[in-house]
């Protein structure tokens, strides 16, 4: 991943500026594209239970890394889609896909040994997409960039097309 | 109302049955070069021999700089991995990811390598604490849970940072 602020600031911004042609994505839509783009970093949970310890302790081959793949997030956003209220499902869950898919997306720009990034159809296939090696997980830069981009298009919103919303 | 709420239970269980299955089934994963599956540390480590001369791709904390040797941890767990033939300058604490060959047992030549240093990941850390806080913030100002059905749903007007300092250190009864 890029830092996860920047994939906030990516999802925000391309979630605001759909706002633009949708009527009904109001604020709360763009939240729910935000909170999206924590769906693949679930992953993380292996830096406070390693994957290890829980393969020993079950006595099975365990691995979290499919919490990042292309399958184990479309589990996770239809974990989300179901805790929406029935009337939300459609557009609240496309929000949810919209910014867990920009983070896989941006996440198979990054910097990899091997040249391979996201597995973004597994469990179906084991294909890596190719990646161009743009920039670090830790690198500041993405964020720096991506902050940028969404303060314009916050700034646009605000005072441009802003009059029609109540609030951002 | 309750049946909204435990068939909803009900669905979140199933799928996080299926999530569960797919962890062991990552963990299998064959390796397949052609689809950029490279062995890792729990392929090369477990049986060495079958890998060498191939293709690897590993990482862990740098040990020592001269050769460069690394801590890396698999299942099956920790060993110690010499790099040669890498084109970075680590210093001791930094983490090195690498692809290269297997040239012998417990040593890999690299073709890329590069070096995050510790104060790369404590970065990447906080700013991603940061993004948490302010979207948990955004969730609760913009949404609601319904108790009843468990389901979340938008609030009609957004939630002033004053109402909920009243619900912090409650005084009246207002849940707007």
């Amino acid at each position: 991943m890029p830092d996860l602020l920047a994939h906030v600031f990516i999802a925000y911004s391309l979630c605001r500026v759909l706002s633009w042609r949708w009527e009904w994505l109001t604020t709360p839509y763009v939240t729910a594209g935000m909170v999206g783009t924590f769906i693949p970093d679930l992953v993380k949970v292996k830096l406070v239970v390693p994957s290890e310890t829980v393969a020993q302790t079950l006595g099975l081959p365990f691995d979290w890394g499919s919490l990042a793949t292309g399958g184990g997030t479309l589990v996770s956003v239809c974990v989300g889609l179901i805790l929406l209220a029935s009337s939300e499902r459609r557009r609240g869950g496309l929000m949810l896909g919209l910014g867990a898919g920009s983070h896989l997306l941006a996440d198979s720009l990054l910097i990899t040994p091997t040249g391979r990034s996201v597995q973004l159809l597994w469990p179906l296939a084991q294909y890596r997409v190719p990646t161009p090696g743009l920039y670090l997980s830790t690198q500041p830069e993405p964020m720096v960039l991506a902050g940028g981009v969404a303060a314009l298009v916050w700034g646009l919103n605000k005072y441009w097309i802003g009059d029609r919303k109540v609030e951002c | 109302m309750v049946s909204a709420a435990r068939a909803r239970l009900l669905a979140i269980v199933m799928l996080l049955g299926l999530q569960a299955v797919l962890f062991p089934l990552y963990a299998i994963q064959p390796v397949n070069d052609a689809a950029g599956v490279l062995p890792d540390e729990n392929e090369f480590l477990v049986s060495p021999d079958e890998y060498l001369g191939e293709r690897v791709v590993t990482g862990g904390i740098v040990q020592q700089t001269d050769p460069i040797v690394i801590q890396v941890q698999g299942r099956s767990g920790t060993q110690e991995i010499t790099i040669h033939e890498a084109d970075i300058s680590p210093t001791v604490g930094d983490k090195v990811r690498v692809a290269g060959t297997l040239s012998d047992v417990r040593t890999i030549r690299a073709q890329t390598a590069f070096v995050v240093p510790p104060s790369g990941r404590w970065y990447a850390w906080g700013i991603s604490f940061v993004a948490g806080l302010w979207v948990l913030g955004r969730l609760i100002r913009h949404w609601r849970v319904d108790r009843t059905t468990l389901a979340f749903e938008p609030r009609t007007a957004t939630l002033s940072s004053r109402t909920i300092l009243r619900w912090i250190q409650p005084g009246e009864d207002d849940n707007a």
